[in-house]
């Protein structure tokens, strides 16, 4: 037995703001305590894990975790139904699922109706890619279409609004604020105190410090509204009416050419194409090139005049483009090439540069409008877009690392429900729009995107940056002319069919109308093939059956899937379900070698680079478990596919790095089975070799007692600009031409098919949006279920918890006890005048109804509530789950139904959902 | 030379990210916590303020907590540290029920979080805390082990872990007595206020507000 | 943080100190008043006298079983200088010495006094034997008051931060004395003196006062106002119906109709005993219940833009 204490150094990825790098205290071979790595100088946050990183120990021992693999005795499925677990050996587990596997290769990877026999969900958001070691491998050598649209949740939590458009507009997945160069903020919900990971936390209190501003639009007063210098208890859903109203403020009231950055939005933007009346760009009729309006010429001339495409960011420097008419109105002569190729041939019509089309656009949403739609007063609406635009600093620059760029110290920010949902490109829209409009787009001290996932290469921005189009970045968007679109959907979500913004890339399927598989099994539109239950379902760290909404609905559906293997933690709602669960090593007990720094979601952007170790911390694990990377090479072995296992791994697949490339060569022999340990030694030389430019070079030894490997990361790198402008490319705002030419053919596409149920949202793809009363959507719902809108008077939101979101502490006791320092854990927050009214005192009992069904909770009254909003913190609702269903408590899951009237167009949905409240 | 804290309300979001690294540092039993941090709400709606407060042992100049106790277990050090001296404590509660802050805990008996110990409750257990006050000692345990050249509330080994573990790095510890600690040049920009004022107990805590 | 209730002390202290006031005010009562010699006498000791070692014993075992570390429990006088739990633990000893002395030479076993030797008696009819019951009323003072200091001294509840605390608390035990000495003085075919029931009845009547005077002062001071409010609440029928009006206005009557009714003295007296214990009780276990830590600011002041 080991005696004495040490540190093993490894990764937090348990959200996916992270990786936290920690050491865990290791006393006498016992894990007891986890603590901030220190060590680590090139963390943003000096190195500190957040509060759920502590529960990593209890994690690791905890008693109610599954110990051995189980398979299930009882046949029947059900929430009533105990699976009648029993113990089997990690042998005939694994020969059980390879056997099922085996079927599927034998008689066909696809089922009657088109769709993937094999189906796989992991967690939410990322998160889960860091803790399956070398599964992904597996994934990559069956060799046969594999479906991952059965979300954990995607269409109805993620904020596909936000990465689609996002990386759409600026190769944004996510979008953070620059906040080390940032003064002010406009949030709307935008809950970064709570989901910004340790370096948003870090960086924000440091703003607020040095005396940045952040105001925070929110329904209620969450954790962010409350360190914000100022909350504005917006109502729900109304957000997109008041950025509507900051850009009419800025372009309507200021002189919009004094307040906006004119050299950006005529350089680097479409403002200045002119559009047709058909509201596509009016183009020159051979080259189809967009025309814009030469004021010197007197003519309308192709947008790439002169320049070739170079343009520069220097305003002293005269550039072709800044002769660009922005304003005004004139008569053209060209082509709009609409739908399918659709030739619009125009002798002398009129045509106005986007932004004037723009500005008349904004004309009726004026403060006041907004005024009586959001309950944010028209003063507040004028006072805040004053103070954005002061603060804006357009003209301003600053050097990084020898490169003057833009300065623009102003951002936007959305939270969930406001991007995602109906009204999630609206609002996505105007605040990109807004940071356009004074050039705080990809500059330092605006907003930024972090990641990408739907464009390659993944693990660089810069790279996926390659010239389009019209002078607009290059995009990986499924196809939608006749020849080329997919017309039977090749996931159960569709996301090939329905999405032409999410690719067709390893996460698209998730990204998509998740909600379908469920929707439609059992009950698909006509014509359409109906989702089936797949015939395997590997789901893993994961609980998609409380996840979800509707979860009637979801676990109806799951008492049909005939055979659901669940990598488990502990027994949870879903692998209830299960007939096989395999207890994988977690967080403390396996290996694996995870990409660090450079710039990653959430405001993980670093002055580095690198890639830090996860390892077994403790020599005996506790249970019978088994690292991920060992039932990948095992199920490979067994199914006879190791030779494309290993070749898949030797490609990067699952390692985030190739160990084969012409300047090394660690890679695996086809043949051998290799050990978890064995593989992630050759990645960490890998990793370190490719970092370092074959430099250096590292071994699993070497990172087991170092933990991580940094090479610095140019901060040029946080931001697109340099890389926009080194290639002269344009960003496609404000006007959404593109996306309005590719809804009108996925419209003809899906109307050819005599699919009509997904009309409304092809009224998504809008060259400028207008407003829609989206509350009322909302409202509407009742009616759908029969019921009556005006009883049910209250909005009830959702609010993240940092001590159990991403859902990994449900079943731990400690966070319990560390979480309900935190108001509104475990209850149901209600505004305290309205709550007396109804002869509701703090602590009582009440009922939260919704169409769907009913909740009780304890009520939490707060003046920190808009009086008809209430809020039920986090995602619980558990029954299986140990110690978290110890907790009745309200959970909206339970209370939002999945309808289609709730679905945008690309696949997500908002938690809110309007109820009623009364004493229990 | 008096150890002291100074709390940046400003910047701090009530994670708790400090409360369960205490926890977790000094192996507290289910429920006990010597550094918690509280969700206060003040106002009515709209005009409503949220502010969140670390809250512990404020380890007082004049604490009360000192004379009250018959057996002297409860002492203060030159450095104001104050703590408990568990071999000499009969876990009496005069001290818990004198001190202001609620900074005193007694367990009487091994509690743990799954009815049995788990490998790490049982290799951490501290059988000398049973019985007896316990409270924040300002992690002496690591403050004491500073070497010559090492400053605690700057090197993260030798300082409180709350204020090491804090992920908007709104807690400092040093020096009060030390006009250029780190804790003394806060003190002199921002002139935070400490709590219950009015008390005069001089708590070596400092909250800076606004 | 708001206001908020202890729950370090409880039913078991409550009990200590109804215990010491009734150990400690027996013999104080008895001695200062001579009648002890008409309360009993067993094996030659003072019966009185027992019963305030075995209430004191049962007190400070009571208080013992209460603590985290009951077998360090001699530590408890190491600091007179500042704790009044340590003065009240070196009080408690000092009486049981004393008393124990004081009562030793008359110890009477099959007819022999095997310490009749010391040159004094349990009556103090000595010189020596005065200045030992001398010590022991000291002490017996001490043992009484010390309860209501401890939680008046230091303690950060508001409610029990006055005066009035200690005071109730040792009005309160000579209530619980008196009665009890009385029932004594009946079970021992002793008359009921005039003295005894007029003190009943004024010494009940200072303590309405004393109750009456804590509860009408600094209503509003933070922690006392949600202990009044917890009060009048919570302990509604407990504390007024039971402690003022059962425990305190009662027996005050009991004691002036005793003192006009000599022949119903007895009586009145055995119905005053149970009143007044309990509602001794009762008053030190309300008081403790509605203890209230003061409300702890966030400093904050509302922001206007």
């Amino acid at each position: 037995m080991a005696t004495g204490t040490k540190k093993v150094p490894t990764y937090c990825y348990q959200c996916v703001a992270g990786p936290d790098l920690l050491n865990v205290v290791v006393e006498d071979g016992v894990a007891t305590k986890v603590e901030p790595n220190f060590g680590v100088t090139e963390h943003p946050a000096g190195g500190r894990p957040c509060v759920r990183a502590y529960s990593l120990v209890q994690k690791l021992y905890n008693p109610n975790r599954v110990k051995a693999p189980m398979k299930r005795t009882n046949p029947r499925k059900g929430k009533d139904q105990d699976p009648g677990w029993v113990e089997i050996t990690w042998d005939e587990a694994l020969d059980l699922l390879a056997g099922k596997l085996r079927g599927i290769r034998e008689a066909g990877f696809v089922d009657e109706h088109g769709y993937p026999k094999l189906a796989v969900t992991f967690g939410a958001g990322g998160t889960a890619p860091a803790y399956l070691g070398g599964f992904p491998a597996f994934m990559s050598a069956w060799g046969g279409p594999l479906d991952q649209g059965i979300g954990s949740g995607q269409g109805m939590k993620c904020v596909h609004s936000e990465h689609l458009y996002g990386e759409y507009w600026h190769r944004a997945f996510t979008v953070a604020p620059d906040m080390p160069n940032n003064t002010y903020v406009l949030s709307f919900g935008n809950n970064g105190d709570v989901s910004g990971g340790v370096i948003g936390i870090w960086r924000h209190a440091e703003a607020r410090g040095r005396g940045a501003t952040w105001i925070q639009f929110e329904p209620h007063m969450s954790v962010t509204a409350a360190t914000a210098a100022e909350w504005v208890p917006i109502r729900p859903k109304t957000d997109a009416a008041v950025l509507y109203a900051i850009m009419h403020v800025t372009l309507r009231e200021h002189d919009w050419r004094t307040v906006c950055d004119v050299p950006f939005l005529s350089r680097m933007t479409n403002a200045p194409y002119l559009v047709g009346p058909n509201g596509y760009y009016m183009r020159d009729p051979v080259s189809r090139t967009p025309l814009v309006w030469d004021e010197k010429a007197g003519a309308a001339v192709p947008f790439d005049v002169g320049h070739g495409g170079a343009t520069t960011q220097d305003p002293q420097t005269p550039t072709e483009a800044d002769g660009f008419a922005l304003d005004g109105e004139y008569t053209v002569s060209g082509i709009e090439v609409g739908p399918d190729e659709e030739i619009i041939t125009h002798a002398s019509v009129t045509a106005r540069p986007s932004l004037q089309l723009l500005r008349d656009f904004l004309a009726p949403y004026t403060p006041e409008w907004a005024q009586q739609i959001s309950d944010v007063s028209a003063d507040t609406i004028r006072r805040v877009t004053r103070e954005f635009l002061a603060h804006a600093r357009v003209g301003a620059t600053i050097d990084v690392e020898g490169t003057t760029l833009p300065l623009r110290p102003v951002a936007i920010l959305l939270g969930k429900s406001i991007n995602n949902g109906w009204g999630g490109y609206e609002c996505c829209w105007a605040r990109t729009v807004m940071a356009a409009l004074v050039g705080a787009l990809e500059v330092p001290g605006g907003i930024l995107g972090t990641t990408i996932r739907l464009n390659r290469p993944s693990s660089n921005r810069m790279e996926s940056v390659r010239p389009g189009p019209d002078g607009f970045m290059a995009q990986p968007l499924n196809a939608t002319s006749k020849e080329k679109w997919q017309a039977r959907p090749t996931s159960r979500s569709a996301h090939k069919t329905l999405v032409p913004l999410v690719s067709d890339g390893s996460w698209s399927g998730a990204l998509s109308p998740a909600q379908l598989p469920w929707l439609f099994m059992d009950d698909a539109p006509a014509k359409w093939p109906e989702p089936t239950p797949p015939e395997v379902w590997i789901v893993g760290r994961s609980n998609p059956a409380i996840s979800n909404w509707d979860t009637n609905l979801i676990i109806e559906k799951l008492r049909k899937f005939p055979f659901v293997a669940a990598f488990a933690y502990t027994q949870d709602e879903t692998n209830w379900f299960a007939d096989l669960v395999l207890p994988d090593s977690t967080d403390l007990e396996s290996f694996q070698l995870f990409r660090v720094g450079a710039t990653k979601y959430v405001e993980s952007y670093w002055d580095h680079q690198g890639v830090a170790l996860r390892q077994p911390v403790v020599e005996t694990l506790p249970f019978d478990t088994k690292d991920l990377t060992d039932v990948g090479t095992e199920l490979a072995r067994r199914l006879g596919l190791l030779e494309r296992y290993n070749e898949a791994l030797n490609r990067g697949v699952a390692l985030g790095v190739p160990l084969r490339t012409p300047h090394y060569d660690r890679g695996l022999d086809p043949a051998k089975a290799y050990t978890s340990a064995e593989i992630w030694d050759r990645a960490c030389q890998a990793a370190t070799l490719s970092l370092s430019n074959g430099a250096e070079e590292h071994d699993l030894a070497w990172f087991r007692e170092h933990g991580t490997y940094t090479v610095p990361f140019s901060r040029l790198n946080w931001y697109l600009h340099p890389e926009m402008t080194k290639k002269g490319l344009r960003y496609e705002l404000p006007y959404q031409e593109r996306l309005k030419r590719i809804g009108g053919e996925l419209k003809n596409r899906l109307h050819e098919q005599d699919i009509r149920w997904w009309d409304t949202q092809l009224e998504e793809y809008q060259a400028l949006p207008p407003w829609k009363d989206f509350p009322k959507i909302w409202e509407d719902v009742a009616e759908r279920f029969g019921k009556k809108p005006e009883d049910y008077g209250l909005w009830l939101l959702t609010s993240r918890s940092m001590q159990y979101s991403w859902g990994s502490q449900a079943s731990l006791p400690l966070m319990a006890d560390v979480a309900r320092h935190v108001r509104g854990h475990f209850g149901v927050m209600m505004n305290n005048t309205y709550a007396k009214s109804l002869g509701i005192a703090d602590g009582d009992d009440v009922w939260v109804e919704s169409p769907i069904g009913k909740q009780r909770g304890e009520a939490m009254l707060r003046a920190g509530c808009r009086p008809d909003v209430v809020v039920a913190i986090g995602q619980f609702g558990h029954w299986a789950t140990p110690v978290a269903s110890d907790k009745e408590s309200v959970n909206l899951n339970m209370l939002e139904p999945i309808d289609l009237s709730l679905i945008d167009a690309t696949g997500s949905g908002s938690d809110l959902i309007r109820v009623k409240v009364y004493k229990a | 030379m008096r150890w002291g804290m100074v709390v940046d309300m400003r910047k701090c979001v009530g994670c708790q990210t400090c409360t369960v690294a205490c926890h977790e540092e000094n192996a507290l039993p289910p429920n006990v916590f010597w550094r918690h941090v509280v969700d206060v709400e003040v106002g009515e709606y709209p005009d409503v303020r949220r502010t969140f407060m670390p809250m512990g042992c404020q380890h007082c100049a004049e604490p009360p907590c000192v004379p009250v106790c018959p057996t002297g277990a409860s002492q203060q050090r030159k450095d104001g540290i104050v703590f408990v001296q568990y071999d000499m404590c009969i876990g009496c509660g005069y001290c818990a029920i004198a001190c202001p802050y609620r900074a005193r805990h007694m367990v009487q008996d091994h509690t743990w979080y799954f009815g049995e110990a788990t490998p790490s409750e049982k290799q951490a257990r501290e059988p000398e805390r049973h019985g007896v006050m316990t409270k924040c000692t300002f992690c002496k345990h690591r403050v004491d082990k500073a070497p010559a050249g090492a400053t605690p509330g700057v090197d993260p080994e030798y300082t409180p872990v709350c204020v090491s573990s804090c992920i908007a790095n709104a807690m400092h510890f040093g020096d009060l007595d030390d006009p250029n600690s780190n804790v003394s040049k806060l003190r002199q920009e921002h002139e935070p206020g400490v709590l219950l004022e009015e008390l005069g107990l001089k708590p070596s805590l400092f909250y800076i507000t606004e | 943080m708001p206001a908020q209730l202890q729950h370090e002390w409880d039913l078991y202290h409550a009990t200590w100190f109804t215990l010491m006031g009734i150990g400690g005010g027996v013999f104080l009562v008895a001695r200062l008043l001579r009648i002890e010699r008409g309360l009993g006498v067993w094996l030659g000791l003072p019966v009185v006298d027992l019963v305030s070692f075995v209430a004191i014993g049962i007190g400070g075992l009571v208080l013992v079983w209460s603590l985290g570390r009951p077998l360090r429990m001699l530590r408890a006088v190491l600091k007179p200088g500042t704790s009044w739990i340590s003065r009240g633990a070196i009080a408690d000893f000092i009486f049981l010495v004393t008393g124990g002395l004081l009562i030793l030479p008359s110890l009477e076993l099959a007819g022999v006094k095997p310490f009749a030797a010391l040159p004094w008696d349990a009556w103090a009819s000595t010189g020596a034997g005065k200045a030992i019951e001398v010590v022991g009323l000291l002490a017996s003072a001490i043992v009484i008051v010390y309860a209501g200091l401890v939680l008046a001294d230091k303690a950060a509840i508001t409610f029990w931060r006055s005066w009035l605390i200690p005071a109730q608390f040792v009005l309160s035990s000579l209530t619980m004395s008196i009665a009890t000495v009385m029932v004594m003085a009946t079970l021992n075919g002793t008359p009921v003196g005039l003295l005894e029931c007029l003190l009943l009845g004024k010494v009940s009547l200072l303590l309405l006062l004393a109750i009456a005077w804590h509860l009408a002062t600094e209503r509003a001071k933070p922690g006392k106002a949600e202990s009044l409010a917890r009060l009048s609440t919570r302990y509604r029928w407990l504390y007024f119906g039971g402690v003022v009006g059962a425990g305190t206005l009662l027996p005050a009557l009991l004691g002036f109709i005793a003192a006009a009714a000599p022949s119903e003295r007895a009586a009145l007296g055995i119905a005053a005993l149970p009143l007044t214990v309990a509602g001794g009780f009762f008053l030190r276990l309300v008081t403790l219940r509605v203890g209230y830590f003061p409300p702890v600011s966030g400093m904050l002041r509302l922001r206007k833009r």
